[in-house]
């Protein structure tokens, strides 16, 4: 009994461990090294000046506390690097006091094994002091202070959508009053815009609008500072258009929307409008279409049934505004014209917490006295950009062309079921489902890596202990058998699910890594038998690589469809694992046509190729079957 | 386009946007800069006006008019 509880509290604690891991998002690096002296030796303390002068390096006590304890660190001489460069990969060039040295990670392994090899009677520590960084990759919170008051990011569902995107390589434009670099879009890329207004290169903000939507679109995210923004590693193009009051012509406008194009603008934003067409604004809008951009823009604030222009155009995107509540607000234009809604704040304008919490909050300038404010808005306006975010994450997914775009856009909306008025176009944005479909039918490197750590296989352990099985035709295996189910997947267009994810695995590998664990005083069989994939386990008794040809076969994979295809979930087990099992009786086949009973080399190939082409044929037929009940 | 006259309220509408709403209904923006005098929530005034098609906001609340002559009633 103690024996079983043992086995039960050490898979436990082995899935508890596998399941939180992080895989590659902890990245270790140093940037000087610490040591612990052996009590103030003066001998060491003087060898120690000796290296630190030879290496640049510069000694600091650590902190006081710790320096009781003769801790120390050596880090580049900071009294000599005021041409301090960043340079790429994480590399730092000093200019010390006596050359030019570059902090590459292959140089402190260098000067880290020297320290070692000369302080070694004195310092029995000498660590790398590692800064540990975690890459933020969705999910997950952001840490900006005030992305707790920022309910319009959790209504169109976000943080899932970073996992996938953060809008990078792809640049919106913002045609508005300006956009100023605000403290909170430090981190985000700009590439340069113009002034219509005045015709000149300056292009802040006088009024605050333009960096408020800006804000909205690419505000500098998890940068332990104010708020978020929806595509924050996309670039912004500001182009201003509007004056410090808001207005602008038309004609202006028009000329913005070709700047943009012209600069390679993948998307724009505007966030204006009014009840009049124009010649010349259809004109550019169709120049810019043509060239490949999405245009977004906003429906208008006056409650009216009919989208402002240019929202109004069939070529724009236009955007009503949605309040907390997931209803229209109160000012939202609606009907002909709104392709889709966004969020814009819904505010009373008393001016109180609560009423300022239904608004929209970014960073931006106070119009009055140019000072940096967070502030509450609402509108139309703000509604547009979130829009123009999700496109940017679209565009990023590999999703180009305008009608592309807004197809993906309203495909993936969260619909709403009763609206005579057209309040809400398609729905309501969704900017996860937008980034899934627009991610469907490309082999995303995220879902194999998200694959890949959900498994464990990013576990350290998987590369030290796995030692005992065949490592390579394994991942041979797992990566074969992920194409397969991906072109399955797109062909049949169901969702990639977990249960399927788990067929597969369970189907091809196995969690092989435990196959090569010894733990003492525990029964071995157990790790033998959950370390196998599904044609293995006719072995695992035999302590032979040898295959059983019962379960090398396509019977176990008929059996498990047989039985599981009346269950929603775990009839994708069963496909997932029939698809696998296809590819890893192939791979053996080809690589190692082992058989217990069939010696001959050649008949043990022909048996294992002709049960993988019926597994696959069991997987196509059910995943046809089925394909068309999921999606 | 041709002026047009009548009476309305000046008021300033919850997104910030000055506005005139005619007594007919239809709800103008000002065009700006403009008579700081005009601005004044609840102002009745008897107005003059030209609308500007060719004007565009962010406001987005009506048809942008630019005043020529008002006076309060």
């Amino acid at each position: 009994m103690k024996k079983l509880l043992a086995v039960c509290l050490f898979f436990g604690a082995l899935f508890w461990v596998l399941s939180n891991y992080r895989g590659l998002a902890d990245q270790g690096q140093f940037s000087s090294i610490a040591l612990e002296l052996n009590n103030n030796s003066p001998a060491g303390m003087a060898l120690l000046k000796q290296v630190a002068q030879k290496y640049d390096l510069e000694i600091s006590p650590t902190s006081n506390a710790v320096n009781q304890m003769n801790v120390v660190t050596l880090s580049p001489n900071s009294q000599c690097d005021s041409n301090k460069q960043k340079l790429p990969e994480g590399t730092v060039r000093y200019s010390t006091c006596t050359r030019l040295v570059d902090f590459t990670n292959e140089h402190w392994q260098e000067i880290l094994t020297a320290v070692r090899q000369e302080l070694k009677e004195y310092a029995p520590t000498i660590e790398p002091n590692y800064q540990y960084k975690i890459d933020f990759i969705g999910d997950t919170k952001p840490n900006d202070p005030m992305y707790g008051k920022q309910w319009n990011l959790r209504a169109i569902n976000i943080e899932k959508a970073w996992t996938r995107t953060k809008g990078k390589g792809v640049t919106v434009a913002v045609i508005d009053t300006g956009v100023s670099k605000v403290e909170d879009l430090q981190n985000t890329e700009f590439v340069e815009g113009y002034n219509f207004v005045d015709n000149n290169t300056d292009t802040r903000d006088d009024q605050g609008h333009g960096t408020h939507v800006a804000g909205t679109i690419a505000q500098s995210t998890n940068n332990n500072l104010g708020v978020a923004g929806i595509a924050y590693e996309a670039k912004i193009m500001p182009i201003k258009v509007l004056d410090r009051f808001g207005g602008g012509t038309v004609v202006n406008i028009a000329k913005g929307i070709r700047f943009a194009a012209d600069k390679g603008a993948n998307i724009i934003n505007l966030s204006l409008g009014g009840p009049g067409e124009s010649a010349i604004l259809k004109e550019a809008i169709d120049y810019a279409y043509d060239k490949g951009v999405t245009i977004v823009a906003a429906a208008g604030n006056s409650d009216y049934n009919g989208a402002f222009y240019p929202a109004r155009y069939p070529k724009v995107i236009g955007v009503s505004a949605l309040a907390p509540s997931g209803r229209k607000a109160f000012y939202s234009n609606y009907g002909p014209g709104v392709d889709i809604s966004a969020p814009g704040g819904d505010m009373k304008g008393t001016g109180t917490p609560e009423d300022q919490a239904g608004g929209i909050l970014q960073n931006t300038i106070d119009p009055e006295t140019g000072k940096e404010v967070y502030e509450s808005y609402q509108g139309t306006s703000m509604a547009s950009p979130h829009v123009a975010g999700v496109s940017a994450l679209i565009y990023a997914m590999g999703v180009t062309k305008p009608a592309e775009v807004a197809n993906v856009l309203q495909q993936s909306v969260l619909k709403v079921e009763d609206d005579p008025h057209n309040y809400y176009g398609a729905g309501m944005l969704d900017a996860n489902q937008a980034v899934e479909l627009a991610g469907k039918g490309k082999l995303n490197f995220f879902d194999f890596f998200r694959w890949l750590r959900d498994n464990g296989y990013l576990s350290p352990r998987f590369w030290i202990d796995g030692g005992l099985v065949s490592i390579p035709l394994k991942i041979l295996v797992l990566v074969v058998s992920y194409l397969v189910a991906w072109f399955l997947q797109n062909y049949f267009g169901f969702r990639w699910n977990w249960s399927f994810n788990n067929g597969v695995f369970f189907g091809g590998a196995g969690l092989f890594l435990l196959r090569g664990f010894y733990v003492f005083d525990l029964p071995q069989f157990p790790f033998r038998i959950m370390g196998s994939s599904i044609p293995e386990l006719g072995n695992v008794f035999m302590d032979t690589t040898a295959l059983n040809p019962i379960t090398a076969s396509v019977v176990i994979p008929f059996l498990l469809l047989l039985f599981l295809l009346g269950h929603s979930q775990w009839k994708w087990f069963a496909i997932g694992s029939a698809v696998s099992m296809s590819v890893y009786l192939t791979a053996y086949a080809i690589f190692a046509p082992h058989l217990l009973w069939i010696t001959d080399i050649s008949s043990a190939r022909a048996f294992l190729m002709v049960n993988a082409l019926l597994c696959l044929g069991l997987a196509y037929l059910s995943a046809k079957a089925e394909s068309g009940k999921v999606y | 386009m041709t002026e047009l006259q009548f009476t309305g309220t000046v008021r300033k509408s919850p997104l910030g946007a000055w506005t005139i709403e005619a007594d007919g209904g239809t709800v103008y923006e000002l065009a700006q800069p403009v008579d700081r005098r005009l601005l004044q929530t609840g102002l009745r005034v008897k107005l003059t006006g030209k609308p500007r098609p060719d004007l565009m906001s962010m406001h987005m609340v009506g048809t942008i008019l630019e005043v020529v002559h008002f006076e309060a009633i």
